[in-house]
């Protein structure tokens, strides 16, 4: 028993002493071309992160850092060093393990206030591999663009993450009858007085549900600084703007969330709607829907004339399992064979199909996952905050 | 909430630059402003350094008059609900009229006492915006803020004011700009706040 709780302890507490230095402007590298049709798409891979290989550099404070799409190339975990990093706000760059809390108020029986091996005593560690994706992941490939932080489709990332369930932390507090909703906010705060703090809610139910997680690991490290250390939300299936990183309070409510990213940013339309469209009713963005991504090849590469072509990928389900991945055409779809579900309905998995011969140029191929039998849509679903992006992603390839 | 616009209406006062946030027209694009009174060709510079979108001297419609500046598109039709008169340079004292010092320059000839379409030359390289008679209570833009700050810090009733970008292109958010927050010690006055102050003034 007390072996144990020293092994919590040092899992925990191991990357205490992380700092996020100052990033080094020294490395002069390269550049990568996002494609994008809206505007400049020139992006620096400098200055690194600490805990990063390269990563495309959005923005530095607080920093918005973008995986390269070669970094879905193989296998289905995302690497640590890879994972896409977004902070609404500055963050501390250094947490004592010992001296974090995370206070549990609210709608509750009993405000508490717990140390982090008191929240990895909270219940039985869960481990659950699960993709965590922006919800403007591929905004800056919307047509008509739209404003935001103009990413590829490189805002996402699968990994493996340890926690507790939240249901088991709320206990240590009580959740009283009347509640609706559970509220996070983490240690990042606004830059100016006045400014909105970045926090964020889940419906009782979500929050009450066996996998989302009070989260200290991923892939099996402690969570890294830019990655939310000590701790931070998992909610699979549903977009990253809810897994709060830093998680310092737990907030049962009883009513609706007014808080601004709940009520006023990360909305999206409940109707078709153009840029034209105005004071049409919106929706929280929740669930993920289905994506599949084409990683073997880029839009532009030449393959071999006469030959057969093997073409590979990732998929994932969103909220909900796989069930099929077809390539598509202008007009056509041939059925891909899908790999191995090797870690459960909300992570990715790979996909591959073999053309017998290449008869010539493949104009505007892409994938497109079926999901609960409906498939990716043809065309974008526009909203003007270019959220859960999911069209198909078409490119072309030059046989020679 | 009301200290930050104290430090900000502080700093409009004192000639220094500030950030405007709330813009509730233009989608949650941020502005540096400084009272137009103050304006410098060292205050233009820093514009369209750190800010560098289109440089703007926001008017009253008296002073847009006295000037004999007109809205350029005053109908409804193809309108795209920014209040922009014709452009305008100094009738004297510029040169090409881009230079910092020449833009500077030309806003203070516009809102000098006494100044009149004689003074002015179109088109030109400052950007005049005519806000609504009744200020920000009226219509919570940048433009209307910024005049409605610089009387509330007793600096005149025009400013120049300068959308932010990011080095990528895009429009930036408060959230975008902690570095040179934190570089230059800029206030942020948060139109919300200014709105609240100013309908508790009126009540």
């Amino acid at each position: 028993m007390n072996a144990l709780r020293l092994t919590r302890r040092g899992l925990i507490a191991g990357a205490g002493a992380t700092a996020l230095a100052a990033p080094a402007l020294a490395k002069l590298s390269g550049m990568i071309d996002l494609g994008l049709p809206g505007g400049p798409g020139l992006r620096p891979t400098t200055p690194a992160f600490p805990g990063k290989s390269e990563m495309i550099v959005q923005r530095i404070r607080p920093p918005l850092l973008e995986a390269p799409m070669e970094a879905f190339a193989k296998g289905t975990i995302t690497p640590n060093d890879r994972m896409f990093v977004r902070w609404n706000w500055p963050f501390p760059t250094e947490i004592k393990a010992a001296e974090h809390r995370v206070a549990v108020g609210g709608a509750v029986k009993q405000a508490v206030s717990l140390s982090l091996d008191e929240i990895a005593a909270a219940g039985e560690h869960v481990s659950i591999v699960a993709v965590n994706q922006c919800a403007g992941n591929g905004r800056g490939l919307s047509e008509p663009r739209v404003t935001g932080t103009q990413w590829g489709n490189g805002a996402m990332g699968c990994a493996k993450w340890t926690g507790v369930r939240l249901r088991d932390v709320l206990a240590k507090a009580g959740v009283m009858g009347g509640a609706t909703r559970v509220r996070f906010a983490g240690l990042d705060v606004p830059l100016t007085e006045g400014a909105p703090q970045f926090i964020k809610s889940l419906p009782l139910d979500m929050a009450m549900r066996d996998d989302v997680l009070v989260a200290w690991a991923m892939n099996d490290e402690p969570l890294p600084i830019l990655h939310g250390f000590p701790l931070r939300i998992v909610v699979p299936g549903w977009f990253s703007t809810y897994w709060v990183k830093m998680l310092s309070t737990i907030e049962v409510l009883t009513g609706e969330d007014e808080s601004h990213y709940m009520a006023e940013t990360y909305r999206w339309p409940k109707m078709h709607v153009t840029p034209e469209s105005k004071d049409f009713p919106t929706a929280p963005i929740t669930a993920m829907p289905p994506r599949s991504f084409i990683t073997s090849h880029a839009d532009g590469d030449t393959v071999a004339l006469g030959r057969p072509l093997t073409l590979e990928g990732i998929a994932m389900g969103g909220d909900a399992a796989l069930e099929r991945i077809d390539l598509v055409g202008k007009g056509w779809a041939i059925p891909c064979d899908l790999g191995p579900d090797e870690h459960g309905p909300y992570a990715f998995r790979r996909w591959q199909v073999t053309l017998p011969q290449v008869s010539g140029d493949l104009e505007g191929i892409g994938v497109r996952a079926h999901v609960n039998g409906a498939v990716q849509p043809d065309t974008l679903v526009w909203n003007p905050s270019g959220y859960a992006r999911n069209v198909i992603e078409r490119i072309t390839l030059r046989a020679q | 909430m009301s200290g930050a616009l104290d430090k900000a209406l502080e700093a409009i006062a004192a000639g220094r630059i500030v950030v405007i946030e709330g813009d509730r027209l233009r989608g949650g694009d941020i502005d540096l402003m400084c009272a137009a009174s103050h304006v410098t060709p060292e205050a233009i510079n820093f514009m369209a350094t750190h800010g560098r979108g289109l440089i703007c001297l926001a008017l009253t419609p008296e002073r847009a008059g006295q000037l004999g500046l007109s809205l350029v598109n005053p109908g409804t039709a193809r309108q795209t609900g920014r209040p922009f008169a014709r452009s305008i340079e100094a009738a004297e004292g510029v040169s090409t009229g881009i230079s910092a010092a020449d833009r500077a320059h030309t806003v203070q000839v516009a809102i000098a006492e006494g100044a009149t379409s004689a003074h002015i030359h179109s088109p030109g390289h400052v950007f005049p915006l005519i806000a609504r008679a009744g200020g920000v209570l009226e219509r919570a833009s940048a433009c209307e803020a910024s005049i409605d700050l610089a009387r509330l810090a007793g600096a005149g009733d025009a400013a120049v004011i300068c959308s932010i970008m990011r080095d990528d292109g895009e429009m930036a958010r408060l959230e975008d700009i902690g570095d040179l927050i934190a570089a230059h010690g800029l206030a942020i006055a948060d139109i919300g706040a200014l709105i609240e102050r100013m309908e508790g003034a009126a009540a």
